[in-house]
């Protein structure tokens, strides 16, 4: 009995390990790749490197406008999720609470906006931002990355909302407090789980996000690191070893608060798709 | 009275920024896009020229736009039905009592935060002919059926090499949708299928299965949605080609608005896109959501 259960653990594992190996032998070789000079590669482009060399990452640095396009990310994230944060979180209270047909309709003019393809309104918002001047503008470009995730930021506060038992909101209006006090002073620190959620699951959809930078952005100076790769490869001489130093540089932040905080990352996934 | 009023105001108030940057960056060009479609705009010319329903007729009677068609559809069921099959099989495996439970189930998720353009321009290096990973190793093991291939130059499957890269890519974020499901599940369940004597794989089908339903409509709505908008792997690997065989209608789409500036048209072709997803979604969601009531 107890050698059975052994045979099929062991299988288990090995099965496991050996995904593992697909999955993180490639981003690994990534790593080691971005290291190594262009004639150690061509020697040997799968194993260790024989020293490490740093030179692809000045490469990166310069050549593929990464000292513009790493702030450019930065700047977009912060800008991106303050908005979200403060529009969404608001917004998802008289949904949550109010019952009323008004918010209900907003609620599904929300729902209908998740499943919109990006190709279907890039044309039109391109027409829009050019009319507006806003084209090659990271605030324009963080404008309609909001109302793409804007859905998403909503249904997840919503959710949250829901669960705060309204005992508290009905303490606070006895004590005589406005809506807007309960709000701020009550109701969005308690929901800083929901707040968590939204920030994982939307930053990391604003850093990634390519399609519509690549349209609205051409001025490599206001790319962002998407693009900036993107370009990098297509208009620059690149080697499998500088454009791996690139890769890395866009993808190092994102796998670094992924080591940290993987559980946050893989709880706010399933927040988003599983109700409760 | 008062009381209905001062509702009215207060989600008036909370209501207004979020609904107003929607609908103004996303419903306001949604309609604008519907408009474009009827007509011929070049994107540039200041007069536009209203064609009807030219633009529509047009894709059901151009070959290559219900080819495009056709390859989203393969595509999507190719990676749709792999990806949910390789994530339930974790699912099931990591759904037990094994040391590392944690780790396994981060490091198959890793992957679904890269960028989409690493993550292509990874598996370009992976799948390259004569330099590439897969060519290496398979050379090293003397796999010479196996190093011939060319994964993104070969037409016949150009198309399986790029869905290969998006069930690497998303299998682990389906996965940890499951597993969540899975917990969901209590004990008794189990317990009383092993007073019934069943082993792993009858659990799995009569039991853990059908209680996995909400979980795995949810699962299959957002890969089927995904699959059919996918166009970043696409254009970054191959751009539709060998020739057009990887030319979906996301491919499709983009090459007629900013190619050959045919902006009506790649408007008409993007709705047409949208009524599918559309269509797809209400529809998974009718019949399956007939299977959530049963369990």
């Amino acid at each position: 009995m107890k050698k059975k259960v052994n045979i099929g653990t062991a299988i288990i594992y090995i099965i496991l390990l050996f995904t593992v190996i697909c999955v993180v032998y490639p981003i690994f070789l990534l790593l080691i790749n971005s290291t190594k000079n262009i004639s150690d590669f061509y020697m040997n482009p799968i194993g260790l490197p024989r020293k490490i060399n740093l030179g692809n990452y000045v490469d990166a640095f310069i050549k593929a406008n990464m000292k513009y396009a790493l702030p450019n990310n930065l700047y977009l994230m912060i800008v991106c999720e303050t908005i979200l944060i403060l529009f969404g979180s608001l917004a998802a209270y008289p949904i949550a609470r109010i019952k009323l047909k008004m918010n209900q309709i907003a609620l599904r003019l929300f729902l209908l906006g998740m499943i919109i393809p990006a190709q279907v309104i890039i044309i039109p918002v391109f027409i829009m931002l050019r009319n507006m001047h806003l084209l090659n503008s990271l605030m324009g470009l963080s404008f309609i990355l909001v109302a793409m995730l804007m859905p998403l930021t909503v249904f997840i506060y919503s959710g949250f909302y829901k669960t705060i038992p309204y005992e508290i909101e009905e303490a606070a209006i006895i004590d005589g407090c406005g809506i807007l006090r309960i709000f701020f002073s009550i109701i969005f620190p308690l929901s800083k789980t929901a707040t968590a959620s939204v920030l994982i699951l939307t930053s990391l959809n604003v850093w990634r996000e390519f399609f519509f930078p690549l349209i609205l952005i051409s001025k490599p100076k206001a790319m962002t690191l998407s693009v900036a790769l993107f370009s990098f490869e297509n208009f620059e001489v690149v080697q499998w070893t500088n454009l791996s130093a690139a890769m890395v540089i866009m993808a190092a932040p994102i796998l670094i608060l992924f080591l940290f905080g993987q559980k946050y990352f893989v709880k706010g996934a399933v927040s988003g798709a599983v109700k409760g | 009275m008062h009381k209905k009023y001062r509702k009215y105001m207060v989600s008036s108030m909370f209501l207004l920024p979020a609904v107003f940057i929607f609908t103004a960056f996303l419903i306001f060009p949604l309609i604008n896009a519907f408009i474009y479609s009827f007509t011929d705009w070049d994107g540039i010319r200041k007069n536009i020229t209203f064609v009807g329903f030219k633009n529509y007729l047009e894709f059901f009677t151009e070959k290559d736009a219900i080819a495009a068609l056709g390859r989203t559809l393969l595509l999507t069921a190719y990676v749709v039905v792999i990806q949910n099959f390789i994530a339930l099989f974790f699912a099931e495996l990591l759904d037990r009592n094994i040391k590392g439970k944690n780790f396994f189930q981060s490091v198959f998720y890793l992957p679904a935060v890269l960028s989409t353009v690493v993550v292509a321009y990874l598996w370009n290096f992976i799948y390259e002919p004569s330099d590439g990973v897969i060519y290496n190793i398979a050379n090293a093991l003397n796999l010479d059926f196996i190093a011939s291939v060319r994964w993104l130059a070969d037409p016949k499957i150009a198309l399986f090499s790029v869905g290969n890269v998006m069930v690497w890519q998303f299998f682990g974020y389906s996965m940890v949708i499951y597993i969540a499901g899975m917990q969901t599940i209590s004990e008794s369940y189990y317990e009383a299928s092993a007073i019934d004597g069943a082993n792993p794989w009858q659990v799995f089908r009569y039991v853990k299965f059908p209680l996995l339903a909400p979980v795995f409509t949810i699962n299959l709505i957002i890969s089927l949605i995904g699959a059919l908008k996918q166009f970043e792997h696409l254009f970054l690997m191959t751009q539709g080609g060998p020739g057009r065989t990887t030319e979906t209608m996301t491919i499709l789409i983009f090459n007629q608005a900013f190619g050959i500036n045919r902006m009506g048209y790649g408007t008409a072709l993007s709705m047409i896109l949208l009524a599918i997803i559309l269509l797809f979604s209400l529809l998974q969601l009718k019949v399956l959501q007939g299977r959530e009531v049963d369990a």
